[in-house]
């Protein structure tokens, strides 16, 4: 398997502060890999080394085999349709000036190789593949609900066509009546397309589902990782179990703590 | 006698463009000594239901429709303000959901203690001194006195819910109330948070009503569990049973809609449609329109909450 996207001995610092303390991670075409741990150690500025957000202070980082490390932002317009990102509030993620069919055809006009009538009927077919109807073209995100708008920005990363999604907490702000209908949207998507995603979560049970890989991330260093099926029942790092005993089960009652 | 008795409670808040309908008759009694635990979604009202037992809606836009809160006998809405003053701290302690806000970021821990404690009429420095540091101690922080001189921004967020907690039980209330006190918590730093929730509730005799929209984190401090859906009560039930065999349509959608780490295969199911406007709410049940099996009667009358220790608004449940 070949990685699309990866780290090698990576570090970044803020200041004297080390978010990400050498870490190496590969993303391998097609497979999902669900990157967990607690706020602050890191999982976010990872997801913003692979976007090149921020710069990476050692180590390199590759797309499709090419070191984009200190590629130019010239050098990476063309690249950067290859990874596209979710994030976790889709309330803060939408302008609340432009409609949904303003939103979507922002990524299409950037990449300019579409006419008119063609960038309305991929808007269209967009909102289709993420379950939404053609009336949601010309509303506004205060007249969608939070489900909807996480769709209409799975919608928008989709449009320039990535191999990766980099999606972080994309569920965490919803509800979970929508929190389901949100995960069966994605592993639908990811079938359909046969997408790669670095799933960014707190939340384990989501990543046990949507993903067959699991890394453990704790103050910047990356302590596990493996098969999600097997990091998530035998853990071996003290830290993971420890995540993992923190897990309150939807059908946890106190019985269960004697 | 029940310590806290919400009877048919409705409240309402005027807008410019209408009146929208939070709460529409809730009927709960907690007895003396009860763990309740209240789960909804987003917009289901039950923070407001917290906030009307402390009365700390603000009066306009809230309106009482009808019905209303009884605490230990007397009328939350009819007491005058220094009787309220008391309710609140003395009677019932309320810990709320983000601890960064709740403390001021420009005064010290000790001095915030300090303004609690002289609220609820401590006096003399020492005095106040004294039970500051057996309230930290309590809350198991570690170096109680050196914490009286730190800043909020110096503390971790648990330890900043620990001190809020310790606020929350400085006059000794009895009924201890928290919305989502583990929300914006660290999963690990949650487990430590609810275990001190259920520690203190034991060892001071408290009454505990606990808000949240996660149900592992209900099930883990509370043996009763109500649900709300659209500003009313669907089922209320003691945890085992709720978990075991849940009867309102909505509560089922609920529990098959989590992700269950136990349960790995299970693809969890959301409920389709939406919570509904309470603008506008739907005729009938609540939930008719996102309900399966609903029939022509939800459509026109809505349900009532009946039942013995298990009971739920549902036509289809309880005819």
């Amino acid at each position: 398997m070949s990685a699309v996207l990866s780290l090698d001995n990576v570090v970044c610092r803020y200041g004297d502060r080390l978010a990400v303390d050498d870490v190496s991670l590969a993303l391998h075409q097609g497979e999902a890999l669900g990157l967990v741990g607690e706020s602050g150690s890191g999982k976010t500025t990872v997801l913003r080394l692979l976007l090149r957000l921020v710069r990476a202070d050692a180590g390199i980082i590759r797309l499709d085999g090419t070191d984009i490390t200190h590629a130019s932002d010239r050098a990476l317009r063309p690249l950067r349709r290859r990874v596209q990102v979710v994030f976790q509030n889709p309330h803060a993620a939408m302008d609340p000036r432009c409609t949904v069919a303003q939103s979507m055809a922002e990524p299409l006009l950037l990449m300019g190789d579409l006419s008119r009538a063609a960038r309305t009927d991929r808007i269209a077919e967009l909102l289709e593949d993420v379950g939404l109807g053609g009336d949601f073209l010309h509303r506004y995100p205060h007249e969608l609900s939070g489900g909807q708008k996480q769709r209409v920005c799975i919608a928008r990363a989709l449009a320039p066509k990535p191999a990766v999604l980099l999606l972080d907490e994309p569920t965490s702000a919803l509800d979970v009546s929508v929190q389901a209908q949100i995960i069966e949207l994605l592993a639908g998507l990811r079938a359909r397309h046969g997408l790669t995603y670095l799933f960014v979560s707190h939340n384990l049970a989501v990543v046990r589902l949507l993903c067959e890989r699991v890394a453990v991330m704790r103050q910047g260093k990356l302590v596990e990782q493996g098969p999600a099926a097997e990091v998530l029942s035998h853990p071996t790092h003290d830290y993971t179990k420890a995540l993992l005993a923190a897990v309150l089960p939807p059908r946890f009652t106190q019985e269960r703590l004697a | 006698m029940a310590l806290l008795d919400i009877h048919d409670f409705r409240l309402a808040f005027d807008g410019y463009d209408g009146r929208v309908q939070v709460l529409n008759g809730i009927d709960l009694s907690v007895a003396a000594g009860e763990a309740v635990g209240i789960v909804g979604e987003t917009g289901c009202g039950k923070s407001v239901l917290a906030r009307s037992i402390l009365r700390l809606n603000p009066s306009p836009p809230a309106r009482v429709i009808s019905g209303g809160i009884a605490f230990d006998g007397q009328d939350v809405f009819a007491m005058r303000e220094a009787r309220l003053r008391e309710l609140r701290g003395a009677g019932i302690g309320m810990v709320f959901q983000d601890p960064a806000t709740y403390l001021n970021p420009v005064f010290s821990i000790g001095s915030q203690m300090a303004d609690v404690l002289r609220a609820h009429g401590l006096r003399g420095r020492e005095a106040i001194r004294a039970r500051s540091l057996e309230l930290l101690d309590a809350m198991r922080l570690p170096d109680p006195a050196g914490l009286l001189s730190r800043y909020p921004h110096e503390l971790s967020g648990g330890m900043r819910q620990r001190v809020l907690i310790a606020q929350a039980l400085a006059a000794n209330p009895r009924l201890l109330l928290a919305d989502e006190p583990t929300t914006a918590l660290d999963v690990t730093v949650q487990g430590q948070i609810l275990a001190l929730i259920r520690d203190l509730v034991a060892r001071l005799g408290l009454t505990l009503v606990l808000i949240s929209h996660d149900l592992g984190v209900i099930g883990a401090t509370c043996r009763r569990i109500v649900v709300m859906y659209a500003g009313t009560i669907v089922e209320d039930a003691p945890a085992e049973a709720l978990f075991a065999a849940p009867r309102h349509p909505y509560t089922r959608g609920l529990l098959a809609a989590v992700p269950d780490l136990e349960r790995p295969g299970a693809m969890p199911v959301g409920i389709p449609g939406q919570i509904p406007s309470l603008r506008d709410p739907p005729p009938g049940c609540r939930f008719h329109p996102r309900c399966a099996a609903a029939t022509s009667r939800c459509r026109v009358e809505a349900p009532k909450l009946i039942g013995g220790d298990h009971r739920t608004a549902c036509h289809l449940v309880t005819s």
